[in-house]
């Protein structure tokens, strides 16, 4: 019985072959992408890969020259009164009202989105919970730092507690503190469910927030999934990091022995200490059996783990062979 | 019925939309709004005491009737209001989008539900008002002019409506600008040059015929008669060259020139407001057909032909703005 088999939850939000021309150049060729509820989406790609023009098109900002995208169920071409009212939107640079305070700022925007007066004062004490501004209520917008304008830009998106949420490189110039306050806050946005699509140019900032990732060149999305699955998928097994003090040339020919392992890379520190990375074929158990083989040499590890960075790696990788194919999305805006 | 709203409380929802609060709110908050009511007033004032020191200080045997005072006074303050509305309207209103773009905080509203018409209503709802505000500011130095003497209440209030849509008119050619050009800087430069090209060039164009009349001869009296019928009503006889028998062989040729002579009358306040001055002095009928040497010519009052002229003008505005919201999508 089909009632038996369990329904996919749908996606809180889904691209299909979105195109953006500016003139005669190709600013984005064909932007994919299905994002379901509660993850938190990394898109990672070069400045000018076309990461901005789409995320604007999905936030009902720019019309598409082709394809169709859906927040929820509404989509962004024929009912955009309704995709608008389930996205939040904050972009990578925004300016504020110099005139409003805090509290009036976020009062303001939850009108503008249609909330009740006689709920407004309370979606504000929430948010400005949330993004840690409270003290601020009736302070002068003006008045806040960079860091902390950007967190009540996070705070405006919310007011009208939308199912999706698209931030363009919500980080940019901020200071490493101010970074890690906005991370902790999109984290808490991804255990409340929301779907978060958030694009950057710097990989290690995505590499620890995300569930999934998206990686954008030349107006394309040229692989997306779960982070796992991507990294897997692209180098056909896990990135693994192993750390000896000494002994790192040992580690290399051991690696280099087995079957599994492929792309073996040393880094060797000033005092001693290696590094090697590498791509393992397998699951779980397969990154056991390692590790306890690797110990059973005597091998003095002091670091054995997935490498994170691992996203770099794909991304070089996927964007370079897209290079050599000699792609036409290349000349992407 | 309790919780139903009807046509009125729609509208007055529509206006009252939060975009106006805000910009109401921003354009109270600190010492602009007070340097913009100064910038208007304190010259308002100034001529408005200069005049009544003048009349004052007449000798009582020389002094003047009041009725010709208290219209001269009336006419020279709201004169000058004109000039200084002219002034301040795009100073108010050509920032209204461009400002919003320069700051970054446009796209912020374009993703709210608010319709491009609602943003463009709220700002210029927030604009206006603060506009119509000083109009009524200054209202009680026009009203002078009723304590002088020579002025009733119906002359005030034609005063007030083309000083209103005056200010209504180029406010929202200002907010046009503003929409579609990409600076402020540029918006306010064309919206004042669109003012002052819409309330000077047409008098000034009149004043170059008139000099130059000499050098046409009488031919330019058979372009300017409707002017000379307006502001000296039926019983004058305005066409110089025309005889009444050529008249009545000819009458429509006379009733388009009295209906294009109108017209341009009511593309500008202070044409307007002088023909509105004679029309309520003669009592004429706001609507209706005057028989002037034999010929019929329809007539409508100045400042109610002046009114419907300027609020299409300022609906057609208000459309172009939102259409110029709209391109910013592609």
């Amino acid at each position: 019985m089909s009632a038996l088999t369990p329904d996919p939850s749908p996606p809180a939000l889904e691209a299909r072959a979105l195109k953006k021309w500016f003139g005669s150049t190709v600013a984005v060729a064909d932007f994919s992408l299905s994002v379901p509820p509660g993850a938190i989406y990394g898109l990672i790609g070069p400045n000018g890969a076309g990461k901005t023009t789409s995320l604007r098109m999905l936030a009902t900002l720019l019309d598409p020259d082709g394809g169709e995208a859906w927040v929820g169920d509404a989509s962004i071409r024929h009912d955009q009164a309704g995709a608008r009212r389930k996205l939040g939107w904050m972009p990578d640079f925004f300016g504020v009202y110099p005139e409003l305070k805090v509290g009036e700022y976020l009062d303001f925007y939850a009108a503008c989105h249609g909330v009740p007066s006689a709920r407004r004062a309370a979606v504000t004490t929430d948010l400005l919970h949330l993004v840690d501004l409270t003290h601020k209520r009736d302070g002068y917008v003006e008045g806040l730092s960079r860091g902390m304008q950007q967190r009540l830009g996070l705070a405006r998106a919310l007011v009208h507690d939308p199912a999706v949420l698209l931030l363009d490189e919500p980080s940019s110039g901020l200071d490493p503190r101010a970074r890690l306050e906005l991370r902790e806050v999109v984290r808490e946005l991804g255990r409340m469910g929301k779907a978060v699509v958030i694009s950057s140019h710097i990989l290690a900032e995505l590499a620890d927030l995300c569930t999934h990732i998206a990686i954008v060149d030349g107006g394309r999305v040229l692989t997306s999934g779960p982070v796992e699955e991507v990294i897997r998928r692209l180098h056909g097994g896990r990135s693994v990091r192993v750390q000896v003090l000494g002994e790192g040339e040992r580690l290399r020919d051991l690696l280099l022995a087995r079957p599994d392992v492929h792309a073996v890379q040393l880094d060797d520190a000033a005092d001693g200490a290696g590094t090697a990375r590498f791509v393992l074929d397998g699951d779980e158990q397969a990154l056991s059996r390692l590790l306890a083989e690797l110990m059973a040499t005597g091998l003095p590890i002091f670091g054995f783990g997935q490498d994170a960075g691992g996203l770099e790696d794909v991304f070089l990788q996927v964007t370079r062979r897209l290079g050599d194919d000699g792609g036409e999305a290349a000349d992407g805006g | 019925m309790v919780g139903e709203a009807g046509p009125v409380g729609r509208l007055l929802g529509r206006l009252a939309n939060p975009l106006a609060g805000k910009e109401l709110l921003a354009r109270m908050r600190g010492p602009r709004a007070f340097v913009v009511a100064t910038l208007l007033l304190l010259p308002l004032a100034a001529v408005a005491a200069g005049l009544y020191a003048m009349i004052a200080a007449m000798p009582a045997g020389e002094a003047m009737s009041a009725t010709p005072v208290g219209k001269l006074f009336f006419a020279a303050v709201t004169a000058v209001e004109l000039g200084l509305i002219c002034l301040l309207a795009p100073a108010l209103t050509a920032d209204l989008i461009s400002g919003e773009r320069e700051r970054q905080t446009l796209d912020l509203l374009l993703v709210t539900p608010l319709s491009r018409r609602q943003i463009v209503v709220g700002k210029l709802v927030a604009a206006l008002g603060s506009l119509l505000l000083l109009i009524v500011l200054a209202l009680p130095i026009q009203a002078l002019a009723v304590l002088i003497g020579g002025i009733g209440i119906e002359e005030l209030l034609a005063g007030l409506l083309l000083l209103s849509l005056t200010a209504v008119t180029y406010g929202c050619v200002g907010l046009y600008w503003s929409a579609r050009l990409r600076t402020t800087r540029a918006a306010m430069l064309i919206a004042y040059v669109s003012t002052l090209f819409g309330v000077g060039a047409v008098p000034l164009a009149l004043v170059l015929l008139v000099l130059g009349n000499g050098l046409f001869g009488a031919r330019l009296d058979q372009v300017l008669w409707p002017l000379v019928w307006l502001v000296n009503g039926s019983q004058s006889t305005p066409f110089p060259t025309v005889t009444a028998g050529e008249a009545a062989q000819n009458p429509s040729t006379l009733q388009v020139q009295a209906i294009a002579g109108q017209l341009v009358v009511a593309t500008n306040p202070l044409l307007a407001g002088i023909a509105s001055a004679a029309a309520l002095v003669q009592g004429r009928p706001v609507v209706g057909v005057e028989h002037v040497a034999s010929v019929d010519l329809p007539y409508v009052a100045p400042w109610l032909l002046f009114g419907s002229l300027h609020l299409l003008v300022a609906a057609f505005m208000i459309w172009l703005t939102g259409r110029a919201l709209g391109r910013a999508r592609r």
